[in-house]
């Protein structure tokens, strides 16, 4: 498709990518400003003002050392990387299922089954019925407290329920014509037409459960073996935050001057695996994307 | 088949069966980790004591609600929670589909790739680092505040001292760090929209911004009328972490949401029933407003999430 | 701080603050067997049979212990399991949610058999009247004789008194009872060194005396301060760092203008510091030394923040004047002379209101108590065995005697098997922490201290008891104290930086509801006056804040105040 491109149409996409690129510097600044001081001399960081635009004094590796060499790190990270496969993989799988089901516009469960959803959406009971229930299934302490309480939500089964309704009816007529079953319809003739949405959710529930340390920290609290990445991480800051003037029951006194960097490399190590593993996610979500649009 | 009744349940079970065994195992899964845990909501209408617990703890019917309502800052948080919810509403969500249309514009495939996959990075800056940030950035002579002095010239301050940027700052902070990645459900909605639609529309001369108007927009209409839909209807229940990190209690006035409200009552003060009585409050108009937005959005667009 | 982290701990999720219960509720079964009035008979359940093996479980919040995660690894817990033939399981909970999971445990009945309550939210005597906890008084005197000996020897009337309750109850084995008075690990301190450079060396203060004491001498330092600060071109920096809620609740700075942060006592009436007149006078200097650029202009958002722990970068970076410090930034410590900087930090009393009739607090003082009740010490649980109890019991009252006290102070000695100890020879402490000679205390030389103290130091920690129940034998960490830390440490106890109410009153049930629930009601509205007071977004006058104070009062402080009297009233007629 070639098309004219007139003097507006200039002007626009002059705006347009002034936009972006300016919208990507805001983006990138502050994760800029955290990895930069992760590097910097700790006592200069901290008489620091202002943006890190390059690290302070001789660059360093003594934050990195501090947290890497903690062996529950690497601990986390493996208990971490199971726990977002298995959501990531089971937990769409259920969504999809779930999805499809209220989306069957024949289906007359159909509208009682969404508003049942829903409504966990909306209430809860709380923490300590929670842990009642989490307690009586036997799942304190057990790995698959990690694995099989968030498969579900109820906000991801409306996005693949929208998803599900933007397909045209014709694709699902024609399958049960040729005599394919609900399942055979769900996975291999309407699943990979609403691969985006199958991609954004798994991406969702990756992020979150890469993110998570709440269910842990109220559900496994004698079982650190089990624990994820972000709990060990989350609890390096809170200790560092423990020696602050302010609250120093005991005040471990001296000041660390080192504390200041271990939080800025955990962010880092929190974040990076997510960054660096996202362009390729984008990938596959891209190309996913183009099939279904190209197909439809 | 002809034996059962159209439209009756026998009749749609016969004919999906399987849809009906599918269904089991999520109203299970749903029933065990969402609805056996809501006994819990019980505690809104008592004194509740840990210790007691709901079957020890007295009853009090409608006492917390009424302190609630009767409070002396009911009013205040009730207008900050529609008031910061509206503003995303309302800027930040247009805003969000402005960009996947803006990036959809752009046809350098490596240059619409890289400023997608940046444009996400401040979503995986966990709250905790980004709120530490701001309250750098927004102190009396922190970056941000520097560019507002010169460029704005407003008189030097801290600027999360001062009630009335908080809702600024809330708004732009939310839009920085969740307008690329809200945009992904928008791009991916647009990149499946039929690339035949828009050669006819090309064909019958439409130029890009009318098929931006006519082609694209309407093509994504349902993936946005159910966003909004979502959004309205999660808007009270969300958000409150964010604010807690951000708001401090000079900025009370317009920073206090029912969330945080929720939350100081709950867990710092230990007003336990009064905070679940606020929570439930919340739910309840919550849930309210989600089904009075799909009624609408059934009403105006034809689409809903029900 | 904390409480935004746990806040932020607990935004997860949405709901979290409903808690609820599943009514695992023991109701009088503790309470039953107590003669309600009495002193407490001794209960015989017979001997504690060393012979049988038996595993405690306790709840205790989480340390960084350097070397190790769970306290099970403690080397004096294992010298101690061995010793009583028993295993101290230790749950922990993960650092930042340790008032939720207690909560948790509360409301879900799952009690372990001993609790440490530091991070329960509920007192003791509530917990008593619910059913969750036992009444040990009956067990002492056959159980843990020398702990008994102990409370009941003339001296330590001060830590009976505030161990039993008025019905002769008694919840708690205390965390730590202090055979001295220890030292101030903090209070304010300033840079002497920015006076020094500008006055040539020669520092006179107008009150005549050798350090800043009165408010004259405060403004005169802040003035001085500043000019210094500006003429350093320094973009950023604080004469004066106060706290975001405008003002010390512990009673620095405050304690100068007759009054302290909370509830206190003055000539046997409980009053409530911030609805005194001394604190109208407090927030008037402080609203004049903002104006002037005194106080740190970011102090209110200062509430949290993950990357400076509260103004370190200010401190550190030689941008600070005065601010809330520790032992171990005194004097040169915090000099930084490879980047040009060379302190003196000195410890500082909170500035004399010499204008005000009242400034009565700082002259003498506030009592200081040897014993926390209602906020430290291990309960023992309904649910837990007799038979663990009285293990617990033989374990606890171990460490009451003389060499107990020393091996929970100070780790173990070589006698005590130190070399068979993994961490300990790991340490290179096969001879053991310390060594006695006659009376000639010596520590062993990796554990040597570097700022003013022993126990208290991080790396230390990890080799001693310091979180078990049990006497502090601080005698040898005073003697270690550095010079200056002891002078400041008499500086800051002069200032009275404690609210002398006893910490030891246990209220009811229902009246520690009534305080919480006043608590939450005034508690917002305190904090968000305060700070625009002092920044003068709310007027400061007479009536404005006589009209603040009536709110307060009516916002629950009357109420709280009258059942503060009632039952300090009621203390001190025992």
């Amino acid at each position: 498709m070639i098309e004219k491109v007139g003097p507006s149409r200039v002007i626009f996409n002059i705006l347009n990518y002034g936009f972006m690129i300016f919208f990507s510097f805001i983006c990138i600044v502050p994760i800029w400003h955290v990895v930069m001081a992760s590097v910097s001399d700790p006592r200069l960081l901290m008489s620091h003002a202002g943006i890190v635009w390059k690290p302070l004094g001789d660059i360093t590796a003594e934050g990195y050392r501090l947290v890497l060499q903690n062996k529950s790190i690497w601990m986390g990270y493996g208990n971490t990387l199971i726990y977002v496969i298995w959501n990531a993989v089971v937990g769409s799988l259920l969504t999809v299922i779930a999805g499809y089901l209220v989306s069957r516009k024949d289906f007359r469960l159909k509208n009682p089954l969404m508003i049942f959803i829903l409504f966990t959406m909306m209430f809860s009971g709380g923490l300590i019925p929670s842990y009642q229930v989490i307690r009586a299934l036997g799942l304190i302490n057990n790995r698959w407290v990690m694995m099989i309480p968030g498969l579900l939500n109820a906000f991801y089964i409306t996005m693949m329920k929208s998803g599900f309704e933007q397909l045209s009816d014709s694709y699902e007529e024609s399958a049960k014509l040729d005599g394919a079953g609900p399942m055979t319809i769900m996975f291999r003739i309407l699943a990979p037409l609403v691969k985006a949405n199958i991609v954004v959710i798994v991406m969702f529930i990756a992020v979150m459960q890469w993110n998570a340390w709440y269910p842990a920290s109220i559900y496994l609290p004698a079982a650190r073996d089990y624990w994820p990445l972000q709990l060990f991480l989350r609890e390096m800051l809170i200790q560092n935050d423990t020696a602050a003037v302010v609250m120093g029951s005991d005040a471990a006194a001296a000041a660390d001057f080192t504390s200041n960097l271990v939080k800025y490399c955990a962010v880092v190590v929190a974040t990076a695996p997510i960054l660096c593993i996202y362009p390729f996610i984008q990938k596959y979500f891209v190309t996913g994307v183009t099939l279904g649009g190209v197909k439809g | 088949m002809k034996k059962v009744k159209k439209g009756t349940w026998s009749h749609d079970f016969k004919i999906n069966r399987s849809l009906y065994f599918l269904t089991i195992p999520i109203v299970l899964y749903f029933l065990i980790f969402n609805y056996a845990p809501m006994f819990g909501l019980v505690i809104a209408f008592q004194n509740f004591k840990p210790t007691r617990g709901i079957l020890g703890s007295t009853f009090v019917g409608f006492q917390n609600f009424i302190d609630f309502f009767t409070g002396p800052n009911f009013g205040m948080i009730l207008r900050n929670t529609v008031v910061i919810n509206a503003l995303g509403l309302v800027i930040g969500f247009p805003l969000t589909i402005a960009f996947a249309l803006l990036l959809n514009e752009i046809y350098k495939k490596w240059f619409k790739k890289t400023v997608q996959t940046v444009s996400y990075l401040p979503y995986f800056v966990s709250m905790v680092v980004m709120c530490g940030l701001v309250i750098e950035f927004c102190a009396t002579n922190g970056v941000i505040t520097n560019v507002l002095v010169n460029v704005f010239h407003i008189s030097r301050e801290n600027l999360l001292q001062n009630p009335k940027y908080f809702w600024g700052i809330n708004l732009f902070t939310d839009i920085w760090q969740g307008l690329g990645y809200g945009s992904i459900i928008f791009i991916s909605a647009i990149t499946s929209v039929s690339s035949e639609l828009h050669e006819a529309a090309a064909i019958d001369g439409a130029g890009r911004w009318k098929r931006c108007i006519h082609v694209t927009i309407p093509s994504i209409m349902p993936t946005i009328v159910t966003m909004l839909v979502l959004k309205c209807g999660t808007m009270l229940s969300l958000g409150g972490d964010k604010i807690l990190l951000l708001y401090n209690p000079s900025t009370y006035e317009t920073a206090d949401i029912i969330a945080t409200h929720v939350q100081r009552m709950g867990i710092e003060k230990m007003q336990y029933g009064y905070s679940a009585a606020v929570g439930l409050f919340n739910s309840v108009v919550g849930t309210a407003l989600l089904l009075l937005s799909n009624y609408a959005s059934k009403k105006l667009a034809d689409t809903s999430i029900v | 701080m904390k409480k935004k982290l746990l806040s932020l701990v607990l935004a997860g999720a949405m709901a979290s603050s409903l808690f609820a219960g599943c009514g695992d509720n023991k109701g009088s079964a503790g309470g039953g067997t107590q003669s309600a009035g009495g002193g407490a008979e001794p209960v015989d359940v017979g001997a504690d049979n060393l012979e049988e093996s038996r595993e405690i479980t306790v709840w205790l919040y989480k340390d960084d212990y350097k070397i190790y995660d769970s306290y099970d690894e403690n080397p004096v817990v294992q010298y101690l399991n061995g010793k009583f033939n028993c295993t101290l399981k230790f749950q922990q909970p993960a650092m930042g949610s340790e008032k939720e999971q207690f909560s948790l445990m509360l409301g879900t009945g799952s009690y372990t058999d001993v609790m440490e309550i530091s991070n329960c939210q509920e007192g003791v005597a509530s917990l008593y009247e619910d059913g969750v906890i036992k009444d040990l008084a009956p067990y002492l005197e056959n159980y843990m004789p020398n702990f008994y000996a102990f409370l009941n020897a003339p001296e330590n009337g001060d830590v009976k008194k505030a161990l039993y309750d008025g019905d002769g109850h008694l919840f708690t084995i205390p965390f730590q009872v202090r055979l001295q008075d220890e030292n101030r690990w903090g209070g304010m301190v300033y840079r002497r060194d920015i006076l020094e450079t500008m006055t040539g060396g020669n520092v006179a203060f107008p009150s005549g005396n050798g350090e800043p004491t009165t408010v004259e001498d405060w403004d005169y330092v802040l003035e001085t301060m500043k000019t210094y600060f500006d003429a350093a071109g320094l973009a950023d920096y604080a004469c004066l760092i106060i706290p975001a809620q405008g003002y010390f609740e512990t009673g620095e700075l405050l304690t100068g203008f007759g009054v302290a942060g909370n509830f206190y006592v003055q000539d046997g009436t409980v009053k409530y510091g911030p609805v005194e007149q001394g604190f109208y006078n407090y927030l008037v200097k402080m609203k004049e030394w903002y104006e002037k650029g005194y106080i740190y202009q970011d102090f209110a958002s200062r509430t949290n923040d993950v990357f400076y722990l509260p103004n370190t970068a200010l401190t550190y970076g030689g941008s600070a004047g005065i601010w809330f410090g520790m032992g171990g930034q005194l004097d040169g410590a915090m000099s930084m002379p490879e980047y040009g900087l060379e302190v003196n930090v000195q410890a500082l009393a909170s500035p004399l209101d010499t204008a005000s009739t009242s400034a009565l607090l700082a002259q003498t003082g506030l009592e200081n108590e040897r014993v926390a009740m209602n906020t430290q010490g291990y309960v023992v649980a309904d649910t837990c065995s007799e038979e663990n109890m009285i293990r617990f019991m033989s374990v606890a009252d171990y460490l009451f005697t003389d060499e107990g006290a020393m091996l929970r102070s100070y780790g173990l000695t070589a006698e005590q098997g130190a070399a068979d100890n993994s961490y300990y020879a790991a340490a290179g402490l096969s001879g053991g922490a310390y060594t006695m000679e006659g009376e000639t205390f010596t520590y062993a030389e990796p554990l040597v201290p570097n700022v003013g103290a022993l126990c208290i130091d991080g790396s230390n920690m990890s080799y001693i008891g310091n979180r078990l129940p049990g006497l502090l034998n601080n005698e040898y960490d005073l003697a270690y104290a550095t010079e200056s830390v002891s002078r400041a440490s008499a500086v800051w106890k002069g200032t009275g930086r404690d609210n002398n109410y006893p910490s030891s009153i246990a209220f009811s049930a229902e009246d520690n509801d009534k305080i919480a629930s006043n608590y939450s009601n005034y508690s917002d509205y305190l904090n968000t006056m305060v700070p625009k007071f002092i920044m003068g977004t709310e007027a400061l006058t007479e009536e404005s804040f006589a009209a603040f104070a009536e709110q307060m009062k009516s916002l629950g402080v009357s109420e709280s105040l009258e059942l503060y009297q009632s039952y300090y009233d009621a203390f001190m007629s025992e």
